[in-house]
């Protein structure tokens, strides 16, 4: 059965079909919202939260856009939901810069703890993965929708509200602070600090 | 193609989002240039480092979701039942209203008729029983007129009662008259009265004699609106409880 048929009966209230939808975006729902979040309790529950609300919203779905654009919008809006609320009650590590849009701090979180050479031994994964954490949350978004997700611009652009250019332009930060993240806490790529 | 031009294009190089002309530019000074090449490669690996980062979800997701989901249109059903219920409930008490309103305003014409019924009964009950021979007529004009104004109580009484039987066939609706009118005075069992003397039973008429007098009787029935047969020397009661009784006075 297409999407567009398994789309059509959720409407109509087939749960059958709305199940086989969770099937199809589950993965990409789930990974947006724990390189998001980053803790894979909190990713589960604004998971299902993201399914739910698909659910309520899917008989109003008029068709005018992609279904995954639609959900990815669920999502994204979950997700600051979700930021927004944990803002208020607790402290996230922020990734900082100067002026020139250097890095020149890291709040890591065991950082005194943990010497720049403990990260030589860790994987250029590893270090991508804490590097997503602690940029912000607008480049944040825009490197998990594109990379994670795997999304075009445009797609990108739609989801979040905003022009093709914003996103070019906010996906090159993004790889740029994720870069230089991986310079300073990584040995291996030392090479790159001289550039 | 210089390396500043080609560093600014890198990103849209590596997410193919350049026209062929530019992409053959860059291409060819990647051949070119270890500098940007080295730039591009480490941002190739970071790129697709990070579309390995994907993990699969935790079975539970998708089974949490639909358990909620079931929860969910479980407590919906429930409430449009509910919702359902109240209304027809509303719709039943209107309708009771109805009914009970249309009876009151058609009691007196409900009350003449059953009234008329009443009087032919007697009448044939009258003529099946067999008045004793020591039947004492003296009192008996008081006591009609006790009876008249009693029998009026009943009829009003019924016409309400009756009321509540409007669903019901009119055979059922005629012994229901009978039983709520002395059911509801709560008529004491008979067979507890020891001046009650059991003669028998003729016609489906359960016959008694007593030297009791009327308002006696009354009082140990419990029953205050009984009819006196057209000779004034016997009582009649009709009740669905014990059938048809006839006292004699003797």
């Amino acid at each position: 059965m297409s999407e567009q048929q398994l789309i059509k009966k959720a409407k109509n209230g087939d749960n059958d079909a709305f199940s086989e939808i969770m099937s199809i975006y589950q993965k990409r729902i789930y990974n947006y919202a724990l390189k998001t979040v980053g803790n894979s309790d909190d990713a589960l529950d604004i998971s299902q939260e993201i399914f739910l609300r698909l659910y309520s919203a899917i008989k109003n779905f008029r068709e005018q856009s992609a279904f995954s654009t639609y959900l990815f919008r669920i999502m994204a809006n979950c997700c600051n939901d979700f930021l927004k609320s944990k803002r208020k009650t607790s402290t996230i590590p922020i990734y900082n810069e100067d002026e020139e849009g250097n890095i020149t701090e890291l709040n890591i979180k065991d950082e005194k703890n943990n010497p720049e050479t403990e990260y030589q031994s860790k994987e250029l994964k590893t270090l991508i993965n804490e590097a997503i954490n602690y940029i912000d949350e607008d480049f944040k978004r825009i490197f998990i929708l594109k990379h994670i997700n795997n999304l075009s611009y445009e797609e990108i652009a739609e989801i979040l509200h905003i022009e093709i250019g914003t996103v070019k332009s906010r996906l090159y930060r993004a790889r740029e602070k994720i870069k230089g993240y991986i310079i300073k806490n990584g040995n291996n790529y030392s090479y790159f600090k001289s550039k | 193609m210089n390396c500043q031009i080609c560093l600014e294009k890198i990103n849209e190089y590596l997410d193919n989002e350049l026209d062929s002309k530019v992409t053959n530019e860059i291409n060819l000074h990647l051949e070119n240039c270890s500098s940007c090449k080295t730039e591009y490669e480490f941002l190739k690996q970071i790129i697709e480092k990070a579309n390995e980062l994907n993990v699969e979800p935790p079975k539970e997701l998708k089974q949490n979701v639909l358990e909620k989901i079931n929860a969910k249109e479980k407590t919906k059903k429930i409430f449009y039942f509910r919702r359902i219920a109240t209304s027809l409930a509303t719709t039943a008490a209107v309708l009771v209203l109805i009914i009970l309103a249309n009876n009151s305003i058609n009691v007196n014409k409900l009350s003449s008729q059953m009234n008329t019924d009443l009087v032919k009964e007697n009448e044939t009950k009258a003529e099946i029983v067999i008045p004793p021979e020591n039947a004492v007529s003296k009192g008996s004009e008081t006591n009609s007129e006790t009876s008249k104004t009693a029998s009026a109580n009943i009829y009003t009484a019924n016409a309400m009662d009756n009321s509540l039987f409007q669903a019901q066939d009119s055979a059922k609706a005629y012994e229901y008259k009978y039983f709520a009118t002395f059911n509801g005075n709560s008529i004491n069992n008979i067979e507890t009265i020891k001046e009650l003397i059991y003669i028998g039973k003729n016609d489906n008429i359960y016959e008694y004699k007593t030297t009791l007098s009327i308002k006696e009787i009354e009082e140990k029935l419990k029953v205050f609106d009984i009819l006196l047969d057209n000779s004034q020397e016997s009582l009649l009661i009709n009740s669905s409880n014990y059938g048809n009784i006839k006292i004699n006075i003797s």
